[in-house]
């Protein structure tokens, strides 16, 4: 358990280290995928709802001091789209390619949007005009996209693996 | 209650995570340098993961850039390696028929001005050796050509019609040793007879009879005079280059080079009907007189002073 704790927690450093690297190289930062959603649907998918809440907190906690500015929105928007992908999983066939995509742009956009509304009611004095729900789809958008192709990988190595 | 707390823990995670959320954003916001220590610590872990992924991307543009891009660099330089050769062999063809157009025109002019007649033929060979120096050109007597026909290249004396085949003909130079042309000297009117000599790109005049005292200068034109009965009369064969002292107190050696470049002679006019030309007379310059003036002063003094000098020692 203590040998998975420690492996998350290297993964996401890495993860959030990527993340801001590569956004300014390869895309414009407002359009990159949101990797940790990613990381958060897969937990989510895959382990049961106490771990992946924890793990998404940690995850978000994570991305919340990469920033510098703020502690603590991205890891509520974590923990929501985590219960929120936990709760519709149930509903949906996740091993299908076209759910997780669906999932991974719910929780995408739950996410953003529940870290932009405590930014906004906590630090009044901030300008935050230059957010727009388009940029949260458009985020949303690569995010299930980038998402759903890495799942379409993880889940044809596990099956090789099974095999 | 335990078992409460166990059933819906994961509501409570919810709940209690939440809640230091938005105890987390409202200590950041009252104490901002908090996050900013925290983003201090996570910078140096973060720092070298950035730079190695950095490099890798730095090495994957160079590699991109060097390599992989320029495939189509490569293909593009196939592309424009042909074309520049098919722009060569244009120019190429370009600049012959320039080269083509330019001497035809010549001859054309000639012809005009001449009022002859004749056949337009190109040089197919050149004679290389020291002793003959002959053309072959592409026209032969199924073209109506005949020995002894006089050839020019528009401008002056190629040479002679030596030998005719069916479809071609042999053309013996003016500078061939075996060569000899009736010329007339344009300002003394001297006559003689230009013959090849050893020296590739001369001709020297002989049998020119300057025991009359005319003078011959450097520069002089050089024509046909019409008395060989081949060439007529007025044709430019070249320029003196070269006049020697006396020999035999008779004749004297004068060289003269001719105006037809002989080594770049591509197409030659063989004269089949022709008139002689009206040879214009060169005015001479005023200073050629006022030398000739001098030269006659001269010997008027000479003359006087001898006469006195005999005078005086016939009356001693």
């Amino acid at each position: 358990m203590s040998k998975n704790i420690i492996v998350f927690v290297v993964f996401s450093l890495c993860l959030i280290a990527l993340e801001s690297s590569l956004s300014s190289i390869i895309f414009p930062s407002k359009y990159f995928p949101d990797l940790a959603v990613i990381l958060i649907s897969y937990i989510s998918l895959n382990y049961s709802q106490n771990i992946s809440i924890s793990a998404s907190f940690f995850l978000g906690l994570i991305q919340d001091l990469s920033t510098g500015i703020y502690l603590g929105p991205n890891s509520l928007g974590a923990i929501l789209s985590s219960s929120c992908i936990k709760s519709l999983s149930k509903n949906l066939f996740s091993e299908q390619i076209l759910s997780t995509c669906i999932l991974i742009f719910i929780a995408s956009l739950i996410k953003t949007t529940s870290s932009f509304i405590l930014i906004y009611f906590f630090d009044r004095s901030g300008d935050h005009d230059f957010f727009s729900i388009l940029d949260f789809i458009y985020k949303a958008i690569s995010s299930s996209v980038v998402g759903s192709i890495v799942f379409l990988f993880l889940v044809k190595s596990k099956k090789k693996h099974r095999a | 209650m335990v078992s409460k707390l166990r059933k819906h823990s994961s509501l409570f995670l919810i709940i209690a995570y939440s809640f230091i959320s938005f105890q987390l954003m409202s200590l950041s916001l009252r104490k901002p340098e908090i996050p900013k220590l925290g983003w201090s610590l996570l910078e140096n872990i973060f720092s070298p993961i950035r730079k190695s992924i950095y490099e890798i991307s730095q090495t994957s543009d160079y590699v991109w850039k060097r390599y992989v891009w320029l495939k189509d660099v490569s293909l593009q330089k196939d592309v424009l390696e042909i074309q520049l050769k098919e722009l060569k062999s244009k120019n190429l063809s370009l600049t012959e028929l320039e080269y083509e157009n330019k001497s035809l025109r010549t001859i054309l002019d000639f012809t005009e001005k001449s009022n002859s007649k004749g056949i337009v033929s190109q040089v197919i060979s050149k004679e290389p050796s020291n002793w003959l120096m002959t053309l072959t050109i592409n026209k032969g007597s199924k073209d109506g050509i005949k020995e002894f026909l006089p050839v020019t290249d528009g401008i002056g004396i190629v040479g002679k019609i030596a030998a005719v085949a069916e479809t071609t003909s042999t053309v013996l130079l003016a500078t061939d040793t075996s060569s000899s042309i009736g010329v007339l000297l344009q300002n003394s009117r001297l006559t003689g007879l230009a013959e090849g000599t050893l020296k590739k790109d001369l001709l020297e005049l002989n049998y020119i009879d300057t025991s009359s005292g005319i003078a011959i200068s450097k520069g002089e034109k050089v024509l046909t005079s019409g008395m060989d009965g081949i060439f007529k009369k007025g044709y430019l064969v070249g320029e003196i280059v070269e006049v020697g002292n006396k020999i035999d107190g008779l004749f004297q050696k004068i060289l003269v080079k001719p105006v037809v470049d002989f080594s770049t002679i591509e197409n030659v006019f063989i004269i089949t009907e022709s008139k002689d030309i009206e040879i214009p007379f060169e005015m001479p310059t005023e200073q050629t007189i006022v030398e000739k003036i001098k030269e006659k002063d001269d010997k008027t003094i000479d003359k006087i002073v001898s006469k006195n000098k005999t005078k005086l020692t016939d009356s001693n």
